[in-house]
């Protein structure tokens, strides 16, 4: 018999079915040996050592952390090293599990002084699993201040309504004041409540966390039934800064990719910036030849001429191929900024064959964009002839020059 | 087809709830784990260590066709090899058996450390089959072999087996 025959005939042996007395007799031998092993474990030790490897072992969620106040965050960061054990350590891990979802925010920020900052109301989304937000900043009487989106990658897109100027940016350290001003203090507290050591005590109801690093420090009263946070006190050098109360915080079903996108601005100046914080222009541009890397829609479309131009941009580079009103950008990591300018309110997302994703804004002053993302390279292509569908059926005409 | 799909969608779903996780495999794995060692308090602890591992790195894990088990049988598996190299640098390994010492009789006891000895791919395949009652076909998927592969694993620690125990003069177990 096979070596392969007879492996077939331990399985028919091992199952109680009729088998040749080799097979069974490495059967017996097999089961007397795997016999000792084939114990129960009771369902309380089961729960048991659940409980404890869910408390004692902290999750790191975040691939990328939030990027939330990020000047305070730097500063928490920093705190980041090995802590000892301590009683409170579970409370702690319970309260970092609590937020790990996504949660409606709205949150009243006073100012220990009122001559430090306006108050402020907060209200939006924290996605605490991925490192997303969405929040809108209100003065009090509900006049809008702001609204920062920020990405699982770490970037940030923020709304100013003062000057009515949206600033994209890689990180929030690209900004002048880092993402401080928009005042979410769930993101911050999800993000240390990871990181930092918690010192812990049990009052009433309540638990409060103490979470320091260097001259920051928050001082967070949680529900000790739900582990949620109720209030958080921001310090300085040991003096109080603000007081944040959470008057909701509730949980809610993921939202949709849209939704962690900034609402329509009409008019809105749109401000790129680079990872050092440099306004991203056009620096130089020179006639080229179209290379096989770019995607085009041809030396001719709708009767005009292809353009090429090779585009030196602050931090980047880009193709820019111009068919009388219609142009085609072929760029990375750094839009340029006529891409990011004919961005309007309303947004249509769809694939195209082969996977590539397609966004498409229409309506600033007859300015349409579609920008289709293939991996890492992005073509945009940019039509002020008002037609909606013109970009579209462009997106799905690119080709590779020297394709069919 | 549907079967890699509703495999995708069991994989997501232990990746979303790890008390499910924990509480579907970690009998099965302390009981590898005591196989393996030779010592339940040791799977115990070796256990919780692996699921402090999974509790940390399941969410973030991506689908490759193969269940979360695969992976918790993989981090078990090192896990276990990294101790009992430890162990050899220290004291030298108990022949305790893993069932109540009352009922171990010396043949047992060299059965268990044959075991023992054994390739851990063959202590594996032994362990999911005769241990945890799997068909070969999810033998298969948690071990990222073919069927066939499988059972000639098996036929060949049962050989294994057989030979070692000969050499220790057991006959019958």
């Amino acid at each position: 018999m096979s070596e392969r025959a007879l492996a077939a005939d331990l399985e028919r042996a091992l199952t109680g079915a009729p088998a040749g007395d080799e097979a069974r007799a490495l059967a017996a031998l097999l089961v007397a040996a795997a016999e000792p092993s084939t114990f129960g474990v009771p369902s309380s030790e089961v729960e048991t050592a659940l409980a404890r490897t869910t408390l004692e072992s902290p999750r790191t969620r975040f691939a990328r952390p939030l990027r939330i106040g990020a000047v305070v965050v730097a500063v928490v960061a920093t705190a980041t090293l090995f802590f000892p054990h301590t009683a409170g350590q579970g409370v702690q891990a319970r309260a970092a599990v609590a937020v790990d979802a996504t949660y409606f925010v709205n949150a009243d920020i006073v100012p220990a002084q009122p001559e430090l900052f306006p108050p402020t109301e907060v209200t939006g989304y924290v996605d605490g699993r991925h490192g997303r937000a969405h929040m809108d900043v209100f003065a009090r009487g509900g006049t809008p201040v702001a609204e920062t989106v920020l990405r699982a990658n770490g970037s940030v897109e923020r709304w100013l309504a003062r000057t009515n100027t949206i600033v994209v940016a890689p990180s929030c350290e690209a900004l002048p004041g880092g993402c401080g001003e928009t005042f979410d203090p769930l993101g911050l507290y999800v993000r240390s409540v990871e990181t930092s050591h918690a010192r812990v005590r049990h009052l009433g109801d309540v638990y409060e966390l103490k979470l320091s690093a260097g001259r920051v420090e928050q001082v967070v009263r949680i529900s000790a039934k739900t582990y949620l946070p109720r209030q958080i006190e921001w310090r300085q050098d040991g003096r109080l800064v603000a007081t944040i109360r959470f008057t909701m915080l509730q949980r809610a079903r993921p939202r949709s990719e849209t939704e962690w996108s900034l609402a329509p601005h009409e008019r809105a100046k749109v401000v790129e910036l680079t990872a050092d914080g440099k306004r991203v222009r056009i620096e130089r541009v020179a006639p080229a030849k179209p290379s096989p890397a770019i995607r085009w829609l041809g030396s001719t479309y709708d009767g005009a001429r292809a353009k090429v131009e090779e585009i030196t941009l602050t931090g980047g580079t880009a193709t820019r191929i111009t068919y009388g009103r219609l142009v085609v950008w072929n760029y990375r990591a750094v839009a340029p900024p006529a891409v990011l300018e004919g961005r309007g309110p309303a947004e249509k997302v769809f694939a195209l064959p082969g996977g590539a994703l397609v966004h498409a804004y229409f309506g600033i002053e007859a300015r349409q964009v579609a920008v289709v993302t293939y991996g890492a390279e992005n073509v945009a292509i940019v039509s002020t002839t008002g037609d909606h569908v013109d970009v579209v059926r462009a997106a799905q005409q690119l080709t590779r020059p020297g394709s069919p | 087809m549907e079967e890699g799909l509703d495999a995708y969608r069991a994989f997501r779903r232990e990746q979303a709830d790890f008390e499910a996780l924990f509480r579907s495999h970690y009998p099965e794995i302390v009981r590898y784990l005591a196989a393996r060692l030779g010592s339940r308090d040791d799977a115990l602890d070796l256990a919780s260590d692996v699921f402090a591992e999974a509790w940390r790195r399941v969410p973030g894990l991506q689908w490759r066709g193969r269940p979360v088990r695969a992976w918790l049988y993989r981090v078990a598996a090192n896990m276990a090899a990294d101790e009992l190299k430890r162990r050899k640098r220290t004291v030298p390994l108990e022949d305790a058996a893993v069932a109540d010492p009352s009922e171990a009789t010396p043949d047992r006891i060299a059965l268990a450390r044959a075991l023992r000895t054994l390739p851990p791919d063959h202590q594996l395949v032994v362990h999911l089959r005769l241990v945890e009652g799997l068909p070969f076909t999810e033998v298969a998927r948690v071990m990222n072999r073919n069927v066939g592969a499988c059972q000639m694993l098996m036929l060949r620690a049962a050989k294994s087996l057989r030979s070692l125990l000969a050499v220790e003069g057991v006959r019958d177990v």
